[in-house]
């Protein structure tokens, strides 16, 4: 039971992570803070995909020592002509053990998409500040359902007059 | 007549159609960002757009040449079967078929029509300083929602969905000249937005343990031999809360009456004819074809959630699209109705 737990550990934090950023996100009315805990529940993806390249006993994915060779690319191209005909897309064997670089290369992608998507974001609180002079969303939706009543209340009084003109 | 119009591009252009189905808006996007005028941003959004019609065109008489079930299989760099040597698909694959194409179509042509009509609204709407930046976000979200229909690739289609969703909460933040409301909107649509396709991504990832390719061909094998797997089942209810959140199905709907009530009018055209509609493609094709339809409706007994959801979207979202005032509100909220019987 106890190395269930802690064999896992990974998972637990990336699950943790999760929630609270997700916690973050609806719970909090500053909107700086929604923005924070989206970017925390961002995170615990990234941390989720690296789980999932770990190998054990594996090294980060960068050619070292004697799969290292000076010219990389050339040497690889003519290692798969030789040998990587209709095999898969490795073409030469390696020595040494590393970690699958698949899931590093879809977070860089990702982190990309959260930097953007935080950018958006701020840039969209600026303009409320400027807007609405305040970044509460609690204050933000009293003041525009304060609007929306003053609406509502001269929408009634125009049908009101214009059904007593119509009457008269 | 779609095959006498496709047989007017060149043979070389047609050949690499889906690529440059992407490519050409997002070429004409950064030209329309640094022009100082709106109206040279409006004939880019045209030409970008009508370049998509076109490729489109050609997609839609390519597929309908192939027998039935098969489809263009396109892959980015030559990166897989066929001229480039690999015995699996190593790259992304754009991948093509009769239901891909006709998404294109709509999307195309909707975007080519909206953006032809669109000048007058944005001069009443939009301020001046800011037109050529707003038809360059147009052009990246048309670009963003095509990658999305196009794709074969299962973590391309959510950086494809996350380019049109970031340009799609920048467009609904421009409504802001006429109604300060836009901005609030747009700020709580982009915190759903961004949660879905965060949901998503983490779907994708339980795909991604449990075979080893994120290329949707190959899922369509591998997957039907993890039959009980945990991992798949978590899998695939990410992707289902996260695609749903997208296409503002019932529970999940909130953001969608404001962000197009407050939004520019030509965005709101576009937006409810096409955006959410991409999501739900999204969703046919992960729930139909990637996860077969056992998995789907007897394995996961998505049917005794699926269709009360759909029943329940349809009655309230009627309901309250009654008592809404706003003209747009009313439309948004009969939309989500119409999206519950798509469902």
């Amino acid at each position: 039971m106890i190395e269930f737990i802690l064999e896992r550990g990974n998972y637990w934090a990336i699950i943790g992570l999760m929630m609270i950023g997700l916690y973050i996100a609806f719970a909090a009315t500053n909107l700086i803070k929604r923005l924070i805990g989206l970017g925390l529940f961002q995170t615990s993806i990234v941390l989720f995909y690296i789980s999932l390249s770990r190998v054990n006993n594996a090294t980060a994915p960068i050619l070292y020592g004697k799969d290292y060779k000076k010219d990389g690319y050339e040497k690889a191209a003519e290692g798969a002509a030789q040998g990587g005909q209709g095999g898969d897309y490795g073409p030469q064997v390696l020595e040494n053990l590393y970690s699958n670089p698949l899931p590093h290369v879809l977070m860089l992608t990702a982190i990309v998409v959260g930097v953007a998507t935080l950018a958006v974001g701020l840039a969209i609180t600026v303009r409320i500040r400027e807007a609405y002079g305040t970044i509460e969303a609690d204050e933000i939706r009293a003041m525009d359902l304060d609007v929306a009543l003053a609406e509502a209340a001269d929408d009634a009084e125009e049908t009101k007059a214009a059904a007593g003109a119509g009457a008269v | 007549m779609i095959d006498y119009l496709a047989s007017m591009v060149p043979a070389t252009i047609a050949a690499h159609a889906p690529a440059l189905l992407i490519v050409i808006p997002m070429l004409l996007c950064p030209l329309a960002a640094f022009m100082p005028n709106g109206r040279l941003g409006w004939f880019l959004s045209i030409l970008g757009t009508a370049g998509a019609l076109i490729m489109a065109i050609v997609l839609l008489s390519q597929v309908r040449g192939l027998p039935d079930g098969s489809a263009i299989a396109y892959y980015m760099g030559g990166w897989g079967p066929g001229e480039g040597g690999f015995a699996r698909p190593a790259g992304i694959e754009f991948r093509i078929d009769a239901l891909n194409a006709m998404v294109l179509l709509l999307v195309t042509s909707i975007g080519f029509i909206a953006a032809i009509f669109s000048w007058p609204t944005v001069v009443a709407e939009v301020r001046d300083a800011k037109r050529a930046m707003f038809y360059a976000t147009y052009l990246m979200c048309f670009m963003g929602l095509l990658g999305v229909a196009a794709t074969g690739d299962a973590f391309n289609l959510f950086v494809f969905l996350e380019i049109s969703s970031l340009a799609t909460y920048v467009l609904v933040a421009l409504g802001s000249s006429r109604d300060r409301r836009a901005l609030p909107a747009a700020s709580n649509y982009l915190l759903v937005g961004t949660i879905g396709a965060s949901f998503f991504v983490v779907g994708v990832g339980f795909l991604y343990a449990a075979t080893g390719t994120l290329n949707m061909d190959e899922l369509v094998t591998l997957l039907p031999q993890q039959a009980g797997n945990k991992a798949v089942m978590a899998g695939y209810a990410f992707i289902f809360v996260g695609l749903g959140l997208k296409a503002a199905m019932f529970p999940l709907h909130l953001w969608l009456p404001n962000a197009y009530a407050y939004s520019p009018s030509f965005v709101t055209t576009f937006l409810a004819a096409t955006a959410t509609k991409v999501a739900i493609y999204a969703l046919i094709r992960f729930l139909f074809t990637v996860f077969g339809l056992d998995f789907t409706f007897e394995g996961a007994s998505l049917i005794w959630i699926l269709m009360p959801m759909g029943i329940a979207g349809m009655i309230a979202c009627s309901f309250q699209a009654i008592f809404q005032t706003n003209v747009r509100r009313t439309l948004a909220y009969s939309s989500v109705a119409d999206r519950k019987s798509v469902v």
